[in-house]
């Protein structure tokens, strides 16, 4: 099979990585220096919410806002923020909570109704779009909009989740920067790493695309895949699992490295699920996760390993995907989703499935439906 | 004669550097022993400071009360940071170069006071220069 | 075969349920728990923080609200109470404050609820020796007093399970959040949150709605269930997509956990909004069943509404498990109407058995053991080092 006649969205997006970073950094930027000090400064709390691929983006910048904000963050599924979340925790003081709220196109009505019950109870807001224009831009006191050329390829979602992570960490910057957490220094030394480190990963991707093409023909007629990932580790984890469905309709799952030894280990047909572990040497759960892997070499699950540690940590009958270290350990997010973006990726082209199963009428039908009701609480 | 000589430092937070030993070494290697001695730094959130060499505790103290004269606030109409916005007033109030006389190859002040690179937003890398003008011996 | 013919540890777990809680009501009173932690200790506390491994996190999911009161609405008599999280045990172990640091200030006003029937896997040690670190106080949920958790903790809830043959876990899910739901009309009551009567009320409107899911009830929903299953093994279903929101999402769940450990079903879960971004777009529609909780008082219930509609265009098996009336869903959804308790936060306790039923007829089909007990290749690993011995790490 000739990898080349498989090209497919995910992996032209993974290649333009690097390019669409900086102008996502260069737009967000000079946006983002501009929020107000005395805002910055009043928030107690942090929420940051959207749904999807944006809820994932807010779990991914969960470590960088903890280490460089030290202010507690919470990335919370949209529904959860505004409907279930008590009101106690909204706008019991000036500009507290600061919820940062991301939506692509900023039309979703559940960000929308995120937005309004911000409003109705006196919390800031933060609207991350690339439509200031959108309904979302126009609900939140701040709008930063991400600046991606209109008309590129952006589905299945790659390029905009990263430029949700990219504006994400630059927002942690500014607050770190604000309060004194963080020294100008060291805030022009991550501002300057974040591009560094997508440039350094980007070098790999070529032979990444080579890796998983080969990966993408041995797992096309696996029964699932399964995910494993811990804290912003997780949203790597899920992500893959959501680029599965959204490429090809796969069946997945997913679950953090302690849960998955207490359920998802008991899934049937083992030698028939692909397990994939997200597993990094400086996070504190490593050694956990690496008995979680001796765990799936058990069930002779084919397993990818995604990793800054060497191969030779891991057993070798696994694929390591290695990536290069980063600077500040909060920055991997960024990149590691992307081995498993181009194996589903290559699957649905070599099943000839169509992204979002554009190939069954059924399914397209509902597409503005998708949005629906929306009920400020 | 005009001799000038510029030299670097990685500064902390709030923290004062000495730095007489650096313009004594200047001083040395410009030959010079009568003039003037400028000892200036091009940032806005720094300054150089001539400071009383009798006690610790004094340096600590001017530390505190520049902080409490100028402190880091959040309502200055310069949005970088709050340490950035007081960093810049700082600088401009307590200045950001000194003036010293040389005589006989000494600096008139040297008995009693040392100089000393003031940070107001670090850590940073920074520069300073020390430019020694008169006469050689 | 009829429904009641079939039997397994775990069914008669769902069938004695009603039963089973009743006898653990009648030991957890409001004395039993002041007995465990005394007033003082309860009235300290600032910020619970609830973890435990598989069913005992959703149990901390499924009773966040009560003791936080999220609800001040005079439809439950409760009134604000403690801030709470729930939190994956590996997350609170290694994670929590790890980056943002402990703050000196409030530390001691943390206190942890372990829970973990066995007391025995590292990670709920590891969760209560680390609050221990910190300040905090840690306070286990076990059924195992002599055990290495209870060892571990500042404090004890002795819970009392009845003896059940290996199964997937119905009784240690349910005995767990009645206890938790307990412990919180306790705490709040010490704290003055709630007075004598309001705790008192809250405790009767559980148990009344415990007693709702009467024999009648659960011989309903058996048959249900047991017809359900039949239908979707016969329609070939491999994949089951479980959606709820807040504590909903627990049921969600958990109900997915049982399915992997009573057959080893393939399962996803997600809330009702995000399900509309990600799990609609799930391949061979037909042979995908999904269950939506969905109750009328929920505050997400007009967006599970519309997913379900959602739902019912593009699978033939959707399954609405709910307290409200079937003419507000589609005519092609099935729908398994339960109890409907006094305040919405009390569903969790009761409102998964329909989908233990199902989980417990399907294991009887598909003949696996629970967990894969003895089946190559699960069993070479056992507990014991996936779980037991795991290296400990205090953070």
């Amino acid at each position: 099979m000739d990898r080349k006649s498989y090209d497919n969205s995910l992996l032209r997006q993974a290649m333009s990585m690097e390019r669409y970073a900086k102008i996502v950094y260069d737009a967000v930027l000079p946006q983002v220096e501009k929020l107000p000090m005395k805002e910055v400064w009043d928030a107690q709390k942090i929420f940051i919410s959207g749904c999807g691929d944006s809820w994932l983006a807010g779990i991914a910048a969960k470590a960088a806002f903890e280490s460089v904000t030290k202010i507690e963050t919470n990335p919370m599924r949209a529904i959860e923020f505004s409907r279930i979340l008590s009101n106690k925790n909204l706008g019991y003081s000036p500009n507290t909570p600061l919820v940062i709220l991301i939506s692509f196109s900023g039309s979703g009505s559940r960000v929308v109704e995120c937005a309004r019950r911000c409003n109705k109870y006196g919390a800031n807001t933060i609207a991350i779009t690339n439509n200031p224009d959108s309904l979302l831009g126009k609900e939140c006191r701040y709008c930063i909009c991400t600046g991606l050329p209109k008309g590129d390829e952006y589905q299945p979602g790659l390029i905009t989740y990263n430029a949700s992570m990219i504006t994400l960490f630059l927002i942690a910057l500014r607050i770190g920067r604000v309060r004194n957490k963080i020294s100008y220094l060291e805030c022009e030394d991550m501002q300057k790493e974040l591009l560094e480190h997508i440039s350094r990963c980007q070098k790999e991707y070529e032979g990444f695309a080579e890796r998983a093409f080969a990966i993408a023909q041995r797992w096309k007629d696996l029964k699932a895949e399964d995910f494993i990932g811990d804290y912003s580790d997780y949203a790597t984890a899920y992500f893959g699992s959501a680029k599965v469905i959204e490429c090809f309709g796969g069946y997945t799952t997913y679950d953090d490295s302690e849960d998955w030894c207490h359920i998802n280990y008991f899934l049937s047909d083992p030698e028939r699920i692909g397990r994939v572990v997200v597993a990094n040497e400086d996070t504190p759960s490593y050694k956990r996760l690496k008995e979680t892997i001796a765990a799936v070499k058990i069930l002779q699950s084919p397993c990818v390993i995604i990793s800054d540690a060497k191969k030779e940590e891991f057993p070798d009958t696994m694929e390591v995907f290695s990536f290069p270290k980063a600077k500040y350990f909060w920055m991997q997010p960024l990149v590691q989703h992307i081995p498993f973006d181009m194996i589903a990726g290559y699957i649905a082209e070599i099943k000839g499935i169509p992204n979002f199963r554009k190939d069954d009428e059924r399914y397209a039908a509902m597409g503005d439906q998708r949005s629906g009701e929306i009920v400020v609480l | 004669m005009v001799f000038t000589k510029e030299y670097e430092l990685v500064t902390g937070r709030d923290l004062l550097t000495k730095i007489t030993s650096k313009v004594d070494e200047a001083i040395k290697e410009s030959g010079i022993k009568d003039g003037i001695v400028v000892v200036e730094t091009r940032y806005s959130t720094a300054g150089i400071l001539k400071i009383s060499r009798h006690g610790e505790e004094i340096l600590d103290d001017i530390v505190r009360e520049m902080r409490r004269i100028v402190p880091a606030r959040i309502n200055y109409y310069h949005q970088d940071s709050p340490e950035n916005a007081a960093g810049h007033i700082k600088s401009a109030l307590y200045g950001s170069s000194v003036s010293l006389i040389l005589k006989d190859g000494r600096l008139y002040c040297e008995d009693s006071q040392d100089l000393y690179f003031a940070e107001y937003d670090g850590p940073r890398n920074r520069t300073y220069a020390v430019c020694v003008m008169g006469e050689k011996a | 075969m009829k429904h009641s013919d079939y039997t397994s540890s775990m069914l008669e777990q769902v069938r004695n349920s009603v039963k089973d809680i009743e006898t653990i009501a009648e030991k957890e009173t409001f004395e039993f728990f002041e007995n465990c932690v005394p007033y003082d200790i309860v009235k300290k506390i600032g910020n619970v923080l609830i973890t435990g491994c598989g069913d005992s996190y959703c149990a901390a999911v499924a009773t966040k609200p009560v003791f936080e009161n999220a609800d001040t609405s005079t439809k439950t008599g409760m009134v604000p109470g403690t801030p709470t999280s729930a939190f994956r045990n590996i997350e609170f172990s290694r994670y929590f404050n790890t980056y943002g640091g402990w703050n000196p200030l409030t530390n001691e006003r943390n206190a942890l609820l372990v829970i973990s029937i066995s007391g025995s896997p590292a990670r709920v040690n590891e969760a209560a020796l680390r609050i221990k670190k910190h300040g905090g106080t840690a306070i286990a949920f076990t059924a195992n007093p002599e055990g290495k958790l209870a060892g571990n903790c500042d404090c004890v809830i002795p819970m009392v399970l009845p003896d059940y043959d290996l199964a997937p876990n119905v009784t240690s899910y349910y005995s767990s959040v009645f206890s938790l739901m307990m412990f919180g009309f306790y705490m709040s009551k010490a704290k003055a949150q709630l007075s004598e009567k309001q705790a008192q009320a809250c405790r009767e409107g559980l148990l009344e709605y415990v007693k709702s899911y009467d024999e009648e009830t659960m011989e309903r929903l058996s048959v249900q269930c047991f017809e359900l299953a039949k239908k979707w093994e016969e329609d070939g279903v491999d994949n089951m997509d479980f959606i709820g929101d807040g504590p909903d999402y627990a049921t969600a769940f958990f109900g997915s956990a049982k399915m992997v450990e009573s057959f080893g079903g393939l399962t996803t879960n997600d809330d009702s909004e995000d399900w509309c971004h990600i799990n609609y777009f799930i391949k061979d529609s037909d042979h995908v069943g999904t269950f939506v909780v969905a109750n009328e008082d929920s505050p997400a219930f007009s967006r599970e509404v519309e997913t379900i509609k959602l739902a019912s265009m593009i699978r033939k098996h959707v399954v609405v498990i709910t307290d409200c009336d079937k003419d507000i869903f589609p005519e092609n959804v099935e729908i398994i109407k339960v109890p409907k308790p006094r305040s919405v936060w009390m569903h969790p306790l009761m409102e998964h058995i329909p989908l233990d039923f199902v989980a417990g007829y399907i294991g009887c089909w598909r003949g696996r053991m629970p967990f894969r007990s003895g089946e190559e290749p699960y069993c070479q690993d056992g507990n014991a080092s996936r779980f037991r011995n795991s290296e400990i790490e205090i953070l």
